[in-house]
């Protein structure tokens, strides 16, 4: 969802920021051609801007810190740059980082470039122009995580990892149980949830990959041909390629396309397909499902979190508050997964 | 008995009042804004009144159902709290404990959507 700005719009002293660390970036003179606010996510400002860079013009993006933080395991701007410069050095399908704030930046922001497309969630799962697009994206997206997940994880900035001594898939029911103690509500299907989680922890072959954490419909860019470029790295970290694998298949971001299991746009199957005929290691199903199921505990307990994100004063809005209630469709799905498995092994 | 009814200061109840303000924000607000944010955020807030209103209309029975059925599950547990300590306890490892507590929060969660999200079920399901 865009809102029209006009161009002069973009604060006078952020502009002065911005053109004198491109200036100092490439030794030309800039100047902002355009600006128009993108409605980006709850922590960060995004803005679509056209630079004039010397004798060039330059379509970019520039993604900039509110101050509020969303998640104590996201990463910070600098270390964002970083990240794409080399995932796309490695040729990963994703914005190419152009020009960053300088060390010490009250609010830090880069300005990547511009890519075609859409990344409306419920646009990718239903407009009309995209039905060829949606015909092949599910095969694409495996492609591409397998390029993500074999991306040099030595030629990386330094990100989250699981803890020493511990599984990624340990590391995560750490994570959900901190997030349930800083909640401070008790809801039996989440304790529920995390004890047969625990006792069902999946075999891990060791494997630490590049995950990008957040890779489902909504944080990419399609156009008629396809995937146009993965977006929003900032809860990449190092961890099992399931997690990533089985994000993109909860509910949720099928957009209610319930039957295309691959984020309402396609089949696993071709989704599998595409990830092992792009390289990816195998994929072991009992690890999946169980991935599956965490991206639906930890999903639900997002949303509360911004829930108490409204409750708590920090960011008055309605829309964050209705997602505690919204947490219901992630939990009711945990209770019936479960169930689901629990009846076919008896 | 006549039909008429106490006029305290619950009349028009909070139901009436929700109501009101949700068919006012979904008739006369929502297509008057032009903003896309705006409409999006207004949008929300309108489902919202919504959901109340659901749960209100229903909300006691459904408390009471809910409850009891809580209190009829293996160790009988009072509220949440207690069902939380039985189920790290194991009390619900078993595979009866544990197919009876899933009955249940199946039944528990199916309420939430019938306030949230009545179509999320009929789509799932169906």
């Amino acid at each position: 969802m865009t809102e029209v700005i006009r161009a002069d719009a973009l604060p006078d002293p952020l502009r002065d920021e911005l053109l004198a660390a491109v200036t100092a970036a490439t030794g030309k003179p800039a100047a902002l051609a355009a600006a128009r606010r993108l409605a980006g996510g709850a922590s960060m400002e995004s803005w679509s801007l056209d630079l004039r860079v010397g004798d060039d013009t330059e379509a970019l993006v520039l993604r900039r810190d509110m101050g509020a933080n969303m998640s104590a395991y996201a990463l910070d701007r600098a270390t964002e740059f970083a990240l794409l410069r080399a995932a796309c050095a490695a040729g990963v399908k994703a914005p190419r980082p152009r020009y960053q704030s300088a060390p010490g930046a009250a609010k830090a922001w880069f300005l990547m470039e511009r890519l075609p497309g859409e990344s409306v969630g419920r646009k990718v799962v239903r407009a009309p122009d995209l039905a060829a697009a949606r015909e092949v994206l599910a095969r694409q997206l495996g492609e591409a995580l397998a390029v993500i997940h074999a991306v040099p994880v030595d030629g990386l900035p330094v990100i989250p990892a699981p803890t020493e001594g511990r599984s990624p898939a340990a590391e995560a029911l750490h994570q959900a149980r901190a997030v349930v103690a800083t909640l401070r509500l008790r809801n039996p299907v989440w304790t529920y949830a995390l004890r047969w989680l625990a006792q069902r922890l999946p075999a891990w072959d060791g494997a630490l990959v590049l995950v990008h954490g957040d890779y489902r419909v909504g944080n990419l860019l399609v156009d008629r041909a396809g995937l146009a470029g993965v977006l929003d790295w900032e809860f990449s970290h190092l961890g099992d390629r399931h997690e990533d694998l089985a994000w993109v298949t909860v509910r949720d971001w099928r957009f209610e396309q319930d039957a295309r299991v691959v984020g309402g746009v396609g089949s696993l199957d071709d989704y599998l397909a595409g990830y092992a005929a792009a390289g990816g290691r195998p994929v072991d199903r009992d690890a999946f499902v169980w991935w599956d199921l965490v991206g639906n505990l930890r999903w639900a307990l997002m949303c509360h979190a911004q829930a108490e994100r409204h409750l708590g004063g920090a960011d008055r809005s309605v829309e964050l508050l209705s997602l505690g209630r919204k947490a219901a469709e992630m939990e009711w799905e945990l209770v019936d997964r479960i169930d689901a498995i629990e009846k076919e092994l008896r | 008995m006549s039909d008429e009814r106490d006029a305290y200061e619950q009349h028009p109840s909070a139901l009436d009042l929700i109501d009101a303000a949700r068919e006012h924000l979904a008739t006369r607000v929502l297509p008057a804004i032009t903003d896309p944010r705006l409409r999006f955020e207004t949008l929300v807030a309108t489902h919202v009144l919504g959901v109340a209103s659901r749960e209100l209309s229903r909300g006691p029975e459904m408390a009471a159902a809910t409850d009891a059925a809580r209190a009829a599950l293996p160790g009988a547990p009072a509220d949440d709290a207690a069902l939380c300590r039985l189920i790290e306890q194991g009390r619900y490892d078993g595979a009866e404990a544990g197919a009876a507590l899933r009955r249940w929060m199946q039944s528990r969660t199916e309420l939430s959507l019938f306030a949230w999200n009545p179509l999320f079920l009929m789509r799932v399901k169906g």
